[in-house]
């Protein structure tokens, strides 16, 4: 069915560009993407990797051997199969390695006339997890359609997954849905917006559990989602989670500050039978306390927290600290622009999960920056915000350096210029590291990869958030979209 | 290789990748008539491109060349990304192409839109134009599949001339 549907897509855009003549503008939701995997290795020594590629419920992967990389270094891999008309490709992959590794998704949409300029990104997983949440999931409701891969993450044996779909108000199981027999390694794919058991505007949340085919013995999954605008060229990617947690940490707060860049959190209770009191602490770049929002969200019932509409000042940054003296919570960080600068075509828009835990050693396996090619628009940039959400830090102890694609430092190291109390942040982007970094992850070859090491002292507990931007040319903005650094 | 458990799970590789279904099927808007039209140069443009760039590859080895044009102008698209992505086999599977920008082999087009890629191992190659990471485009023969290249040891190949958009 879902093949049909897909070929459906097809042929209207094929019709619709050929009828006027010009190429068809997209909405994220109608949008392609294509996939794109950033990968550093954090560990200490060369690391030797294998390419697992599944196509979608494929029993035999495709195993490719990637070449080896530096301890440090960083590249990407775009893998595709050749000749997939007229159904199209969805599928998943493994990568091995034997030296530890981070990975993040790099979404792509490259349709014919596609306005989607976002690059959606989300982390890999390292491993799977039962009972995952996809904290926000959305149907025709703010313009918006969610769509969601879950893949078995079992070491090997084929598992059965049910995903339940439950409405934020009230909260009620609206839908169920299965898939059964998906290979390890392999993914299904649920596209919410036809699924046709639930209604238009909903706005709720997925609850995806699974067990070993055959058996009532649960088994592992890892969950990428997009939210993807039914109206706008909006879309955003962001990973599923297993269960929540009592504090969430966000390194990023904004109220028309850059321009009009604006936060928004999405705060999900992630327990079905107790309620959860909670509070958002919004932090200026100094540390302290500007605003506060407190609530009380309803078993499955979600908030959403608007840092302008909470009291956080005009024009600033900071970051917040989002606590639940109740049920356990997930949360999920939205920027984006208050006004969409051009009729037709959005700017900033980015999903990423709030983060749970700290480490005093984060690593981001995709980093770039353009002096010469940003108002080309072929070259992007990244810039990087650090929360300290451990005990106070001095001057000059969190520090940052930039790696090249073979692991070794770009210009001079990167730190903290003031004291960070617990809960403060501050922003760096390669160009501060110096001249040798104008261009960091591009070379004169044509190859591309750079990475970045965040490290404080020993017992620090640090979280990051990277976004890898592009200039739009339409209006002088960016677009954006913004990842978790990753703790090895 | 002993490669331990160490496994980083990629949910969403080609995660919807109908986007290139949709790219074959739906030509890019372009002057010549996107990289499918001007998949094959005529003899006049390939003389000229072959006296542009000759490249002699090292004994065991194969190189290649040509140009490329930009569709939204149809000038000759500079300093420009080009990269050769490995293509596998396995079985009866369609093969899979995998482009790693770290260490596929590339290079950048120079002010006349041409590029030359020597000491290149002998095999197949898909070609991409741009930054898989943010905009290009994959090359496709006339039928719209991906256009695979299968360089020889000792062979020196005219890629021809492609007019491309990069998306």
């Amino acid at each position: 069915m879902k093949q049909k549907v897909l070929r459906a897509g097809i042929a209207a855009l094929s019709l619709a560009t050929s009828l006027v003549g010009v190429a068809k503008a997209d909405t994220g939701y109608t949008a392609t993407f294509s996939t794109a995997v950033a990968y550093m290795n954090v560990g200490t020594g060369t690391a030797h990797m294998t390419l697992s590629y599944y196509p979608e419920n494929t029993v035999t992967p495709i195993n490719i051997t990637l070449a080896d990389l530096p301890a440090g270094g960083s590249s990407t891999i775009f893998a595709s199969s050749v000749g997939t008309l007229p159904d199209g490709f969805k599928g998943s992959g493994v990568i091995s390695s034997d030296q530890p590794i981070v990975a993040t998704l790099v979404q792509i949409s490259s349709g014919s006339g596609t306005t989607v300029k976002n690059r959606p990104l989300s982390n890999g997983f390292a491993s799977g997890a039962t009972g995952v949440l996809v904290a926000t999931v959305l149907k025709e409701r703010n313009n918006t359609n969610t769509r969601f891969a879950v893949q078995n993450a079992e070491a090997s044996g084929n598992i059965d997954v049910t995903v339940r779909f439950y409405s934020a108000s009230p909260f009620a199981l609206v839908s169920t849905q299965t898939a059964t027999g998906i290979p390890a390694g392999a993914a299904k794919y649920f596209d919410v917006g036809t699924i046709a058991s639930i209604p238009s505007n909903f706005s709720g949340s997925a609850r995806v559990d699974a067990v070993k085919s055959g058996t009532s013995t649960a088994a592992v999954v890892a969950v990428t989602a997009l939210e993807l605008g039914t109206a706008n060229a909006n879309a955003s990617s962001f990973e599923g989670t297993s269960g929540g947690a009592n504090t969430i940490y966000m390194p990023s707060a904004l109220c028309n500050a850059p321009g009009e860049s604006n936060t928004a959190y999405a705060i999900q209770n992630a327990s079905d039978s107790a309620s959860a009191s909670v509070t958002v602490s919004y932090r200026s770049l100094a540390g302290a306390e500007v605003a506060r929002k407190d609530a009380t969200i309803a078993a499955g019932g979600k908030l959403s927290s608007v840092a302008c509409s909470d009291g956080f000042p005009n024009g600033t940054s900071g970051s917040a600290v989002i606590t639940s003296s109740g049920a356990p919570i997930v949360a999920m960080l939205k920027v984006y622009n208050q006004t969409p600068p051009n009729g037709a075509v959005y700017g900033l828009y980015t999903a990423a999960l709030g983060a749970t835990s700290g480490s005093n050693k984060l690593y981001a396996p995709f980093v770039r920056w353009t002096d010469t090619q940003w108002t080309a628009t072929t070259r992007q940039r990244s810039y990087i915000a650090i929360q300290n959400i451990g005990g106070a830090l001095n001057a000059g102890q969190v520090t940052v350096k930039f790696l090249d694609k073979n692991g070794a430092q770009v210009g001079s190291t990167v730190s903290n210029a003031a004291a960070l109390g617990a809960g403060q942040k501050f922003s760096v982007n390669p160009s501060q590291a110096g001249s040798a970094a104008t261009e960091f992850g591009y070379y004169s070859d044509g190859t591309s990869g750079g990475g970045m090491l965040i490290e404080g002292p020993s017992g620090s507990q640090l979280v990051a958030v990277v976004r890898v931007a592009t200039y739009n040319a339409d209006n002088g903005a960016m677009f954006g979209e913004d990842y978790l650094a990753t703790a090895p | 290789m002993n490669l331990k458990n160490i496994k980083i799970l990629l949910v969403g590789i080609g995660m919807s990748a109908l986007v290139m279904t949709a790219c074959a099927a739906t030509p890019t808007a372009a002057p010549a008539g996107g990289n499918k039209a001007s998949a094959y140069p005529t003899p006049a443009q390939a003389a000229t491109v072959a006296v542009a760039k000759i490249v002699t590859p090292t004994s065991g080895k194969a190189a290649a060349h040509g140009v490329i044009i930009s569709a939204d102008n149809g000038k000759p698209l500079v300093n420009t990304a080009i990269r050769l992505a490995e293509v596998y086999r396995q079985g009866n599977s369609d093969p899979i192409y995998v482009l790693n920008t770290a260490s596929s082999p590339g290079t950048m087009s120079d002010g006349t839109g041409r590029y030359a890629i020597s000491d290149l191992t002998p095999r197949e190659y898909v070609m991409f134009v741009g930054d898989p990471t943010f905009a290009y485009t994959v090359i496709r023969a006339e039928d719209g599949k991906e256009k695979i290249w299968s360089l020889a040891a000792n062979q020196v190949m005219n890629m021809g001339i492609f007019t491309v958009t990069l998306k």
